[in-house]
This record gives structure tokens, sequence and C-alpha cells, in this order.
């Protein structure tokens, strides 16, 4: 029986199947991801070799030599760059909890409602919204003179708004609070797909054993939504790091130095003062953070399917 | 397009027309990009005048808009690496260490191109320089101002004339008892962090590199200045740290507010609409000076089409065109044959004289963005009570420290006397 070839000129089964080098076709499966994984690495080893040299592209078109680790020195050593990782921690290290908690609730709340397919989309609104739009939409809503917040919401309860974008305090709560009300409709999609995924068999024989409702979500439905809540809490925690937008239409990073994150320190650095050589040595520290809190993200993760 | 605007369009094709049948012509087929900040204004008058351009010269022109976020480290990235993305580029102080990448205009500028030009626009500190080539010609200036409400000084029988802060203060303090209700005497657009070095610099009156070429400022003056910036403040409503460019202007032209300092060309329409007859513009007080701010058309040296880029700039800045520029989008113009001319200032008596003499006396800052952010984020920091005066001063010399100024802000400060002898 002759080896026809398939559509689109590429070998038949049999070909494949029978007389190729099994080999071959792990290769040719294997070449995009190399491909993939090589440019990823090239990127890195040059951002490696840029970070040890002295290259400030608008002194010079060229790098003016090699200075080992003396940008590191200089990007750990700036009060600006931690000034940056503090506030990059408190947004992240509060926003992502309040996200899950709000997102999950969400879920929950709207699990057995009839609508819920309509609720949870009018939910989805914020999030495909522009972050930058985002950002100039909540700049007009907190103004202190005019902004329906304060004078629409607070003001009629008594309550007497703060300057939310000029106090440095009330301006990290405000930019906590954009990114919590852009993204929990995140969290609650990525729930809300869990819950419904848990077959209603082991919900009813929970029931039927006693479980009071708090025991059904705490041993019953938690254990089964954990893997899908770790990797909420991965995507939420890079993402809310490399988080940029939202802060340069919000606050410019003010007032003073107040909302300054790492990715605004690494922008101002690179494409504003095109320093390359500290711009790609902060690029790496902020890399390394991250490779860090994923890398026990997913080891969490890993431990909680097994 | 308004008639006053048909009618500039006109003659500057007409000039052009000239030019050509001088045997000024053969741009047939060539092909520029001009880029202008995407504001609705400088943008929108370029393209306005594409289409009898290309008429004229047969060459096609592209109009390219960015917004000013990204303007300056496109062309940074554009002429340090010379790409050769732009034929003409915007260029301002803020790209100072990217003077010697653009083309001296020096064969090409001829003054009775741009016939009445404001003179001291086109001296060095203000024009763009590099050495001693000129490599920008003026298209759009602007200087701060004292926005005032007429009817409030009259009525408080106060006299808008002060030469120094404390006799601002003073006339603020007089106007204090007969504010209407929900009015205050002063506000500024302090949550526009970038912008509180215009009060800064309206109160310095010292150097701003030192004698070394290094950026410093004079400690005693400084902070003195910056003294008079967080006393301001007692003046402005609750809440004002956080107030935007258009915020503010917005305060002042609801009569939230008796006197704004601001650019006159984002509020001058505005403020003619919501008070008529009712506002004029001031100077600042001294001793320093104001902020100019000042937009040049530049060459990119690695433009292939040179001379057909200086025929746009021609085209573009003239004093017909730059009349109706200001006119139809606010542009201020550099000929100071608009701030005088009889009609304008029949509708504009309240403003223009002030607005030129402002422009004459108006300075940039000597510094690259680098250095300018060093400058606003410690003095933002300062207008939260994070830092004194004192603090914000060291913190200046602390970031700029292992900043390099490139030798045209080094030139500009000195051209300006603002270079520590």
């Amino acid at each position: 029986m002759g080896t026809a070839p398939g559509r689109w000129g590429f070998p038949g089964p049999s070909r494949l199947s029978g007389r190729r080098d099994p080999q071959t076709g792990l290769w040719l499966f294997l070449a995009p991801v190399i491909a993939v994984v090589a440019a990823q690495l090239a990127l890195l080893i040059w951002t490696a070799l840029l970070a040890g040299q002295d290259w400030v592209l608008t002194q010079s078109q060229q790098a003016e030599g090699w200075v080992g680790v003396d940008n590191f020195g200089a990007v750990l050593s700036d009060p600006i760059f931690w000034r940056s990782v503090r506030n990059t921690a408190v947004i992240t290290g509060v926003s992502v909890p309040l996200q899950l908690l709000i997102g999950v609730g969400l879920a929950y709340a709207t699990l057995e409602v009839s609508a819920s397919r309509w609720i949870r989309t009018a939910l989805l609104a914020p999030m495909v919204i522009a972050p930058v739009a985002v950002g100039i939409v909540w700049r007009l809503m907190l103004n202190v003179q005019a902004g329906p917040v304060n004078n629409f919401l607070l003001a009629p309860l008594g309550i007497k708004g703060p300057v939310w974008l000029g106090d440095p305090g009330w301006a990290l709560v405000s930019v906590i609070a954009v990114e919590i009300w852009e993204w929990t409709p995140f969290v609650l999609l990525l729930a809300a797909a869990g819950l419904t995924g848990i077959p209603d068999d082991i919900r009813e024989a929970a029931k039927v054993d006693g479980a009071t409702p708090w025991q059904r979500v705490r041993l019953v439905e938690f254990p089964i939504m954990k893997s899908v809540i770790l990797l909420i809490v991965l995507f939420r925690t890079l993402e809310s790091l490399i988080s940029l937008d939202v802060i340069i239409s919000l606050t410019r990073g003010g007032p003073g130095w107040a909302t300054f994150t790492l990715p605004y320190y690494i922008y101002s650095l690179g494409l504003r003062n095109f320093d390359l050589g500290r711009a790609s040595a902060a690029s790496l520290l902020f890399m390394a953070v991250a490779v860090v809190v994923s890398t026990a993200m997913v080891r969490s993760q890993t431990k909680a399917q097994l | 397009m308004s008639a006053f605007r048909k009618l500039a369009a006109a003659m500057a094709v007409l000039a052009l027309a000239a030019a050509a049948c001088g045997g000024d012509d053969g741009f047939e087929g060539q092909e520029i990009v001009v880029s202008y900040m995407q504001s609705g204004t400088y943008d929108n008058a370029a393209r306005d005048l594409v289409d009898s351009f290309q008429e004229e010269t047969g060459a096609t022109i592209e109009v390219v808009a960015q917004p000013f976020e990204v303007l300056t480290q496109s062309y940074v990235t554009d002429l340090a690496t010379g790409t050769g993305q732009f034929d003409l580029i915007s260029s301002t102080s803020w790209i100072a260490d990217q003077f010697p990448q653009l083309r001296s205009l020096g064969d090409l500028y001829q003054a009775e191109d741009f016939p009445g030009f404001i003179p001291e626009l086109l001296e060095p500190g203000r024009a763009a320089y590099n050495g001693d080539d000129i490599v920008g010609i003026p298209y759009a200036v602007d200087a701060y101002g004292l926005f005032y409400r007429t009817d409030i000084f009259q009525q408080a029988g106060v006299s808008p004339n002060w030469s120094n802060w404390d006799q601002f203060f003073a006339a603020l303090d007089a106007l204090g008892p007969s504010l209407p209700d929900g009015m205050s005497p002063f506000v500024f657009a302090y949550g526009a962090v970038e912008q509180t070095p215009a009060i800064w610099l309206a109160a310095y009156d010292s150097w701003m590199v030192d004698s070394a070429g290094r950026y410093g400022v004079d400690r005693g003056p400084a902070v003195a200045a910056l003294q008079v910036l967080q006393r301001t403040l007692d003046y402005a409503p609750e809440g004002a740290v956080a107030l935007s460019i258009d915020e503010a202007n917005a305060l002042f032209n609801s009569g939230g507010a008796a006197v704004m300092i601001g650019w006159p060309s984002f509020n001058r329409a505005a403020a003619n609409e919501s008070l008529p007859g009712q506002w004029a513009l001031g100077s600042l007080p001294g001793p320093g000076r104001p902020w100019l701010s000042l937009w040049n058309a530049s060459i990119a040296s690695t433009s292939d089409n040179p001379e057909l880029v200086y025929e746009w700039i021609k085209a573009y800045i003239n004093p017909e065109n730059s009349a109706a520029n200001m006119v139809e989008y606010g542009i201020g113009s550099p000929f100071s044959g608009t701030y005088s001319d009889p009609d304008a200032l029949a509708a504009n008596g309240h403003d223009y004289p002030t607005q030129a003499a402002n422009l004459a006396q108006a300075i940039n800052v000597p510094w690259t963005f680098p250095a300018f952010e060093v400058a606003f984020r410690a003095v933002g920091e300062m207008l939260t009570g994070a830092l004194t005066p004192e603090q914000v001063v060291d913190s200046w010399h602390e970031g700029w420290g292992p900043l390099d100024p490139p030798q045209a802000a080094v030139d500009e400060a000195a051209a300006l006397g603002m270079q520590q002898t």
C-alpha cells in the first residue's frame, strides 16, 4: 500500500508513523518551542550584557565601556528604587488579596442567581476598558472640587472626602482601589468558571451528609478550587507587579514619589533618561523578584494538585 | 476653517507660489514627515496647511502627531539612533542633548524669512541653538501668566500691580474679606507637579548650572523661592494640591478663584467665554521670570530633503499664518505684530499687551527631562508636607549628581545669565 501525500503536500499518516524516524517528528514539534525559548534567552542575555555597560543613549550611540556590576550597585543604592519597591509591594500586597476576596465572593453570590450570566457580564465591564482610560476616568471621579466620589457619594452621607490624589497615603489607596475595581472581574470570571465546574452531585453528597454551607465551602469546594485560586493569584500578582498604565494616567507616580512603582522606575530610567545600563540592571532585579514570587506560587500549586 | 484662516492659508500659498516662480521649486515627488505634538492645535494647524502646500510644491507631506508623554522619547530615540523617522522635529529644551543631531539652519535661515519676530525669542536660551548655530525656529510660544478677576479687584479696591511676591500676597490678603462665597483668592495646578517650577522660577533669580557646568541652584534663593511656592498654597482652595491644569482652569473660569497662575494659551479662549470682560492677564511678581513654553521647528540631520522642510517651516511660521493659528487654535504667535494689531487689540486689550511683555521676559529652564523630573518630584513631596524647602534643595543636588548636562543646556544657562560665575 502506497503512502499518499497528505493534504497540502504534508506527509501522509503512514509516512510519519511508519518510515520516518520518530525523532524527526519530535524535533518538528519541538522546533517552535526551541525558537521561542531561544528568542527569550537571547533577549535575556542581551539585557544582562547591557546591565554591565555604561550606556546612556542620549550621550552616545554606543556603549562607553564595561562597568561590571556598577549599575546594579547604583540602582540598589538609589533611595527612589527602594521607594518604588515599597510602593509596588504595598499595591500588589493589598490589591491582589482584596481582588481575590471580592471576586470569589461575587462568584459565590451570583452562582445560584438565575440571571447570573447577565450580572457577571455587567460586572466584567471594567476589565475591558483600556487601563489608560480607567486612570483618566478615575482621576475625574476623585476630583475634590467636583468629582462624584466626594461630592455625590460621600458628602450626602456627611462624610468629608479626602484629597484622594493630592495626599501621599490616599493616592496610594486610590491606586489600590482602582486596581481592585478594574481587575476583580477577572477573578470573578475564573472563580465562577471553577465553581460551575464542581459537579452538583459532590455538593449534594455533602448536603446529604449534613454539612453546613460554610463546611461545604471550606471542606468540599475550596480544596477543589485551590488550584484555580492559586492560578488566579499567580496571574494577578504578576500583572499587578508590572502594572504601569493606570498609574501613569491616574497619578503620574505622584504626588512626589508617592505612587512611583518599580515598572515606572524602570520606564523612567530606560525611556526618559535613556540610561540603558541602569534600566537593564533594574529590569533584571525586578525579574529576579518576579521569578521568585512566581516559582513559589507554582510550587504551591503543584503541591495543591498532589 | 474660518475665513481668517482661509485668507492666511491663501497668502502662505501665494508666498510659496511667488517663491516657486522665482525658480525655487524642484520639490516634485519629494516626501517629508513633519512631526508635532498631538494636541488638536499644532498638529491640526499643520494638517490645515498640507493640501495647499502639496498642491503648490508637488511634494508629499505626512503629518505625524504624538502625545507629549511619548513625543520626547520618540524624538530622542529617533535622533540618537539616527533612524531618520522624522524630517521636521518639534524641538524644545527638553531634548537639548539631541541638538547636535539637528541640522544647522545657518545656510537656510534668513532673518527676512521671518519678519517681525519677537526679537528675544530668537536669542540663544530661547530658540534652539547648538553652539552658535541656530537649529530651531520658534513656531509656538507661551509664557506663564497671571489671570485675575478685574471685577473682583475693582470691587475690593485692590490694585493688581505688584513687583514682588510680598506685594502680591498683600493684595490677596486685601481681597480676602470681599471675596464672594466659594471663591478662593488664588489657584494653581499644584497637582500637575511638573508645572510647579513655574512659581518657583518666578520667585528665583540666580544660577541653575554651576561654574563647573553641573546642574545646581543657589541654595538660599532657591529655598526662598520654594517658600514662596509653599505660601501660595495658603491662599488656594482646599484640595488644590491635587488639581490638574484643566481642573485649575475650570475652577478659575467658574468663579472659584480670583487669581490663577497658568498658561494663557490653555485658558484664554475658555476664560473669554466664561468670564467676558471680567478678567485680565497680569505679570508674575519678581524677582524671577515667567516660564517659557517654546516649540521650535527643527530639521533632523538625517533628513534627505532639508530645503523642502525649510519651505514647510516658512509656510507654517509667518505673520499671517501664526496670527490665524492663534485665533483658530490658541497657538501663541512668535510675531510681535500679532499682539499689536489694532483689530486684535480691540478684542484682546486685556490680554495681548501683557502677553507680549511676558514673552519678551520669559525663559526656559536649562534642564533636560531627567534633571527636570528630579526637580518636580521633590517639589511634589514638599507640597504634601513630606519635605521642607531645604530638604528639597538637598534632594535636587543629590539627584542631579549623577546627571551630565549636555553642552546645549550649559550654553542655554550661560545665555540666560543662569550659570554660576
